[in-house]
């Protein structure tokens, strides 16, 4: 097995001053004794989106709520769907890095997806939501505000609709790829696809 | 993103450590070209600089502040290319400037286009001190405040607060003179690391 590149957590014990104890990572895998497996993943980012640490990556797509699961997006199933009250879309597809789709074909169905959701008005991804959910009376707008708890919602139904289409429109959602480490190949094909952009203009990534 | 999983060999308690290995910065569409030589893979020519949602919205809530600040301050920040000034977007516009390994946060522009000087910490308060002179003498009613560790610039008639965007933007060649100051002092400095190691 490849080495993650994650460096161990220590634990400390306030009561006992210049000990720690360095935590074991576990991996993740097909569903054994430790349970943790592609489909845990999924239910843990659909239960606890706020494990992703999207702040991170782009603030704008903050504070992001949970909309469905097996999201159908072209002829794929799009993992975990989340949105914000300002109507940015965010797609999450987990994956194990140890599962031999992930090597490959991980950054690509992302692409698809980002590519699927494009091809989306407001009417046919609410459609696709109440097919996930099982929910023919599901509103993205009602439930996003009501998952948001803000005292009150930073737009109308109106404007929610018009930045959700806009957003669908342009192509502009949050592509997230979750999984438990990740895998030298993905490093590279994310490597071309930076070094591709790089000889058109400047890259400004700062990391 | 990568969920790490790490358990306490004496608790049994499990932690999830989230954290973001790997990020795309843009994705272009480009030209597959097949011939005798092989394959090779050409993106086009672009003439937009990428950007994100985060940097929109922070350019839209300047411009609803005073009309016109977004273009002209994209456009100045542009300009500064060939002094290896670079700008990036989260809560705040931080512009920093890279010669060699030296890395300098001239300034970071908060969304009500007011502008803090002084980000910088580590020994490089004498490698400003000429930028923050140029820009001083740049922008009237400024002043260079110095503290034991730092100096930042700040205004006379905003009772010691803080430069504005339309600061900069008002005075444009002189800030542009001083930020070429600034990367030559870098520059200098980066040369001497060289030569010292």
């Amino acid at each position: 097995m490849k080495q993650l590149r994650q460096k161990a957590p220590l634990l400390l014990d306030p009561g006992r001053e210049g000990e720690a104890t360095v935590l074991k990572q576990i991996p993740l895998g097909k569903k054994d004794a430790s349970g943790y497996d592609e489909k845990w993943l999924q239910t843990l980012v659909a239960s606890q989106p706020q494990v992703l640490p999207i702040q991170d990556i782009e603030l704008a797509f903050t504070p992001a709520v949970f909309v469905c699961m097996e999201l159908p997006v072209g002829s794929n199933f799009l993992d975990v769907l989340l949105a914000t009250p300002q109507g940015k879309l965010i797609a999450v597809e987990c994956k194990l890095w140890r599962n031999p789709e992930a090597k490959r074909k991980v950054i690509a169905q992302a692409i698809d997806y980002g590519a699927g959701l494009q091809a989306l008005t407001y009417e046919q991804l609410q459609k696709a939501i109440q097919v996930a959910c099982g929910n023919h009376h599901f509103s993205l707008y009602q439930h996003v505000v009501e998952e948001a708890g803000e005292p009150e919602p930073s737009l109308t139904e109106a404007e929610f609709t018009d930045a959700v289409s806009k957003n669908l429109r342009t192509g502009r959602s949050l592509l997230l790829i979750v999984g438990d480490g990740y895998h030298e190949e993905a490093e590279t094909m994310s490597g071309f696809y930076s070094s591709t952009r790089a000889r058109t203009s400047r890259s400004r990534s700062w990391r | 993103v990568a969920l790490a999983i790490y358990e306490s060999s004496s608790t049994g308690q499990r932690v999830i450590v989230p954290s973001v290995p790997l990020q795309t910065t843009s994705i272009v569409r480009g030209i597959v070209r097949v011939d005798d030589s092989g394959i090779s893979i050409t993106a086009p020519p672009s003439t937009e600089r990428a950007t994100t949602l985060t940097e929109d919205e922070f350019f839209d809530g300047l411009e609803k502040v005073r009309p016109g600040t977004a273009a002209a301050l994209r456009t100045f920040l542009d300009s500064l290319d060939d002094l290896h000034v670079e700008y990036h977007v989260r809560k705040t516009l931080i512009v920093r400037m890279i010669a060699g390994d030296l890395k300098i946060l001239p300034f970071v522009i908060r969304p009500n286009g007011r502008v803090d000087t002084d980000y910088n910490y580590g020994g490089q308060k004498e490698l400003l001190r000429p930028f923050f002179e140029r820009l001083a003498g740049a922008i009237p009613g400024a002043y260079v405040r110095e503290t034991p560790k730092t100096l930042s610039l700040k205004r006379t008639d905003h009772n010691g607060g803080l430069l504005t965007i339309w600061d900069i933007l008002g005075n444009q060649p002189g800030c542009r003179a001083a930020l070429e100051t600034l990367y030559q002092t870098m520059a200098l400095s980066a040369d001497d690391e060289l030569d010292g190691r």
